[in-house]
């Protein structure tokens, strides 16, 4: 007679018990680490993939190491995070060493293989007996630790509870100091040139430049500016273009530009911008300078000087 | 195995519990710890509140502690309790170590801030952008060759899509938490129950690197937390049956020190010094006669040698540099030592740039006390009948750690060199390894000695007394670490690794990035440079006394810059920019470096000015070089190297141009 449906049905159960099969139940959960790929990433593809990611390679560790037993439930999973966070970096050893790029795909193949040698080698150890003990160990012996005031399989509960109370109480505070006001970041604004970019002297053709640049403002409130344009020499500063006041509110960039003709003779001219506060009593200033001179100039004006 | 004594036997010395615990008695009771917790991390959250808007007010400091011991406190005391059950203990032991992370969570929340984190920061950025290890690191090189931590962040970056910062403090977190859960495999492993185990793990706490230093995003945070396992899973193979067991245990600690090997350099040379002096301990017969203990000692031999052959291995042949970089600091401090004790030199003040408030200094030295206090009980506790193992491996390995704990009292010297200094200061991490289970034994003890008085009045007192010296540990543990500048949020401060960050600077260095693209090799300072080689991608000089950088600002006005040796360097290195922070011209450092820890000392005059003040005008002259960029406190400088001869036109002649605005 053949047994009821029930019976069956218990009977796989049976076969494939967490204790007896465990290991090859971690290979399955790291093994669909894949699929937290279509989850988009950030927070949420974390919360599913970290705990695999920085557990699972480290618990096959202490299950093919045969240590699992000999460590409470707290131990156990902080010995397996330290030696995931291991194999990670194994892996890119690996990788490297096989002359293999590191990305998630090329990590995620290597440490599949490592998962799938740790599992066997677990379950092997699962299906041997256990080694005889010797009838009486030597005082000084360390066999399995006892615990004292809880039921070993209660431990890993607790360590549960204790993970959820502290990431609770370390989420509330960051969550609570992230929402209290803060003080505003200190304003500052800037003066920078903003055209390609400049190796040397810049030559400067029949048709003249335009000398792009950008005056960027993060301050609350509007702000006046003079703006001028000069070149210097022998320690003098002249007039290049006649001078503009101009308004910037706040937080914002403007964009300008400084024409000029091409210069007369062969020497190279420092041009310098200054930008200056308008009002304070002490205003502040900004300037930005660079070299021009004519693409083909020869002879013109005497006065130069290196 | 050093076990609790059951009720039964306590009953006989006088010891029982005095109210029965009653569900509703046990629910309040944890009621009453919980909101302990909650009112400490509120605490905590309020004090950096405070610390954004002040220098360092003595408010902050107060609201922290109170919430720290608020959080702390309660939940030692039900550690220490015997009616508290093992499950239970290592449940709190969790929550400490994910509530004692809030400290530093708190501090840098969405970006690094500490020096060693921008460096760690840029690591994986590049392992994730190139898919390489051992690329040439910026800020601290030599991490280039330790890529233990920022390999395993760039894989989880790669895998969850989270942030580099994000990865990292997840993965740090983790680390600090298993650390302590580390610290109790130990323990246990040592010979200590579950209740003493968990003090030791409370005391490993009080070390001046565990809140602040040892949970920046670096490398020395994840190795401290696998030394730890190292010696635990060490410990366990010296303790465990021989057999497969003690294989087990003995792979496990291959793995974790190769591990440890590849992520930071220091802590692996001191791993494999502690385990040398638990196998010397382990061969002497007085200490660890017993059965088989020749087999353990060779056991225990062989594990330190492998460990020792890795790192050694590891230096020699993938990173020869690390000679170099730690080589200076122990010959310099003991340099400076020697210079003190003959009395040519007065060594360094302790605290003399410091923000804290002089309590949390008296509480800095007041550690060294109390872990005497506690050290000294704990050794004459195992004098006395009754508490003194066997002679065998426990004992052994209890005088193993004892040796490794009591190396702290003389290295605290070392923190009067100031060379040394840091160096003592990172050895205490290690030390209070084996310092926190001579503390431990005698935290058990004396919570027992204080509970059995008769007198209401002499339990409250002897357990205020208790109560009072953890206190002091555990504010003048931190204390003794890291300067409140690196604690405390806080408003900008000159010459701080850790409040030199500024939204100006952020976006300088966006903006050259943007404008530029990343790989650019600049000369800066150091504080400019955090920022610049990390989050601007750029790579910024090592400045040394072969690479003097520092020479470009001090020349004075209408002098040549130089020496000709410096820009023979600039130009073969391809520096191309120079970024200036102009507060270099009026502040002086908090840290009193302003490029490097090689830099000359004479950078701040007798009256307290910086050298460079009025120096820095002259860069706009020179002609070989553009003002490309100038904020309130930045200019960024193209350098044309080799300088070229092109002449400039000094008289004046008609040139006009025009300026267009917003078009």
């Amino acid at each position: 007679m053949s047994d009821p449906p029930y019976r069956r049905h218990q009977g796989s159960r049976l076969r494939y018990r967490w204790p007896d099969a465990w290991p090859c139940y971690l290979l399955a959960a790291f093994a669909a680490l894949a699929l937290t790929a279509l989850v988009p990433g950030g927070p949420a593809r974390a919360v599913l993939a970290v705990p695999v990611l920085l557990g699972v390679p480290g618990a096959l560790t202490l299950g093919a190491a045969q240590a699992r037993r000999s460590v409470d439930a707290t131990a156990f999973g902080a010995l397996a995070v330290m030696l995931s966070a291991l194999w990670l970096a194994f892996a890119t050893l690996i990788l490297t060493v096989g002359k293999v790029r590191i990305s998630g795909a090329s990590v995620y193949v290597c440490l599949l293989l490592v998962c799938c040698a740790l599992t066997a080698a677990a379950q092997r150890q699962l299906r041997r007996r256990p080694p005889a003990e010797p009838a009486v160990l030597p005082a000084d012996v360390l066999s399995v630790p006892d615990e004292t005031g809880a039921a070993p399989k209660r431990g890993a509960w607790y360590a549960v509870g204790g993970v959820l109370a502290g990431t609770a109480l370390l989420a509330g505070g960051a969550l609570a100091y992230a929402s209290a006001p803060h003080p505003a970041p200190a304003g500052y604004a800037w003066l920078a040139w903003s055209g390609a970019k400049a190796n040397g002297v810049i030559a400067v053709g029949a048709q003249g430049i335009t000398l792009p640049f950008e005056i960027t403002h993060r301050e609350p409130g509007p702000t006046e500016y003079r703006l001028a344009a000069t070149w210097t020499g022998d320690g003098q500063a002249h007039a290049l273009a006649a001078p503009r006041t101009l308004r910037v509110s706040g937080d914002k960039t403007v964009r300008a530009t400084l024409s000029i003709p091409q210069p007369p003779g062969a020497c190279a001219y420092r041009i310098v911008l200054t930008l200056t506060e308008l009002g304070p009593a002490h205003p502040r200033s900004w300037s930005i300078n660079a070299g021009v001179r004519a693409s083909r100039g020869t002879g013109g004006p005497a006065g130069c000087a290196s | 195995m050093i076990v609790e004594p059951r009720s039964e036997a306590l009953d006989a010395t006088g010891w029982t519990p005095r109210h029965a615990a009653t569900p509703e008695r046990r629910w309040r009771f944890t009621l009453t710890v919980a909101a302990c917790a909650v009112a400490g991390m509120a605490a905590i959250v309020k004090s950096y509140l405070i610390a954004q808007t002040t220098v360092s007010d003595e408010a902050e400091f107060i609201w922290f502690w109170a919430g720290m011991s608020l959080m702390e406190l309660p939940l030692i005391a039900v550690i220490a309790r015997r009616r508290t059950g093992a499950a239970a203990r290592s449940a709190l032991l969790l929550i400490i170590g994910f509530t004692s992370y809030a400290p530093k969570l708190l501090r840098d929340p969405g970006a690094p801030l500490y020096h060693d984190e921008y460096a760690h920061w840029r690591a994986t950025y590049d392992i994730i952008a190139n898919g390489r290890l051992f690329e040439p690191a910026q800020i601290v090189p030599v991490i280039a060759r330790y890529p233990g931590l920022h390999a395993a962040t760039a894989v989880i970056v790669d895998v969850t899509g989270l942030s580099i910062w994000q990865a990292g403090t997840i993965l740090v977190l983790l680390c600090h938490v298993a650390l302590l859960a580390g610290i109790v495999t130990l323990a246990r492993a040592i010979g200590l129950d579950s209740r003493a185990a968990t003090l030791a793990a409370v005391a490993y706490g009080f070390n001046a690197s565990f809140l602040y230093f040892d949970t920046q995003f670096s490398y020395e945070s994840m190795s401290i937390t696998l030394v730890v396992w190292s010696l635990a899973a060490f410990a366990q193979a010296i303790r465990v049956p021989s057999g497969p067991h003690r294989s087990a245990w003995c792979c496990l600690t291959v793995m974790l020190s190769f591990g440890c090997a590849i992520t930071h350099h220091l802590t692996t040379i001191e791993l494999a010094a502690v385990m040398l002096i638990v196998s010397v301990a382990l061969s002497l017969p007085r200490a660890a006669r017993s059965d088989g203990w020749r087999g353990t000692a060779v056991t225990a031999w062989l594990l330190s040698a492998f460990t020792l052959a890795a790192i050694v291995g590891w230096i020699t042949f993938m990173a020869p540099a690390t000679v170099a970089y730690l080589s200076p600091y122990l010959g310099t401090a003991l340099h400076q030592l020697t210079q003190m004790v003959s009395g040519s030199s007065s060594g360094r003040q302790l605290f003399s740039a410091s923000l804290s408030p002089w309590w949390e200094h008296v509480a800095a030295f007041g550690v060294t006390v109390v872990a005497l206090a506690f050290a000294a009980a704990g050794l004459l506790r195992r004098r006395r009948p009754g508490g003194r193992p066997a002679a065998g491996r426990e004992r052994a390995l209890l005088l193993g750690f004892a040796a490794v704990g009591l190396a702290y009292f003389p290295s605290t010297v070392f923190i009067f060199s100031q060379a040394g200094a840091e160096g003592s200061r990172r050895s205490w991490a290690i030390s209070w390894i084996g310092l926190s289970v001579l503390t431990a034994l005698s935290g058990a003890w004396l919570v027992d000695w204080a509970s059995l008085r008769r007198r209401a009045v002499a339990r409250a007192a002897a357990m205020g007394v208790l109560t009072a010296m953890t206190a002091t540990a555990l504010v003048g543990g931190t204390a003794a670490g890291l300067d409140a500048s690196y604690r405390f949020p806080g408003p900008y401060l000159y010459g701080s690794d850790a409040r030199s960050d500024t939204p100006e600077l952020n976006a300088m260095a966006q903006w050259f990035l943007a404008r530029f693209g990343p790989g650019h090799r600049m000369v800066t300072d150091r504080y400019t440079g955090l920022e610049v080689a990390s989050f601007g991608l750029q790579d910024t000089a090592m400045p040394s006394a072969a690479f003097p950088i520092w020479d470009l600002y001090t020349a004075e006005p209408g002098q040549p810059l130089g020496p000709p040796l410096l820009f023979t360097v600039l130009a073969e290195g391809h520096y191309r920019y120079l970024v200036v922070d102009k507060r270099i011209a009026t502040d002086v450092p908090l840290l009193g470096i302003y490029f490097e820890g090689n830099e000359p000392g004479d950078f701040v005059r007798p009256d307290g000015q910086p050298i460079f003040s009025g120096r820095l005008a002259k860069f706009n002259g020179v002609l070989w070089m553009s003002e490309i960029f100038e904020s309130d406190n930045y200019a960024v400088y193209r350098m044309y190297l080799p300088a070229g001869r092109q002449r400039y036109q000094v008289l004046p002649v008609p040139l006009h141009g025009k300026l267009t605005v917003g078009e």
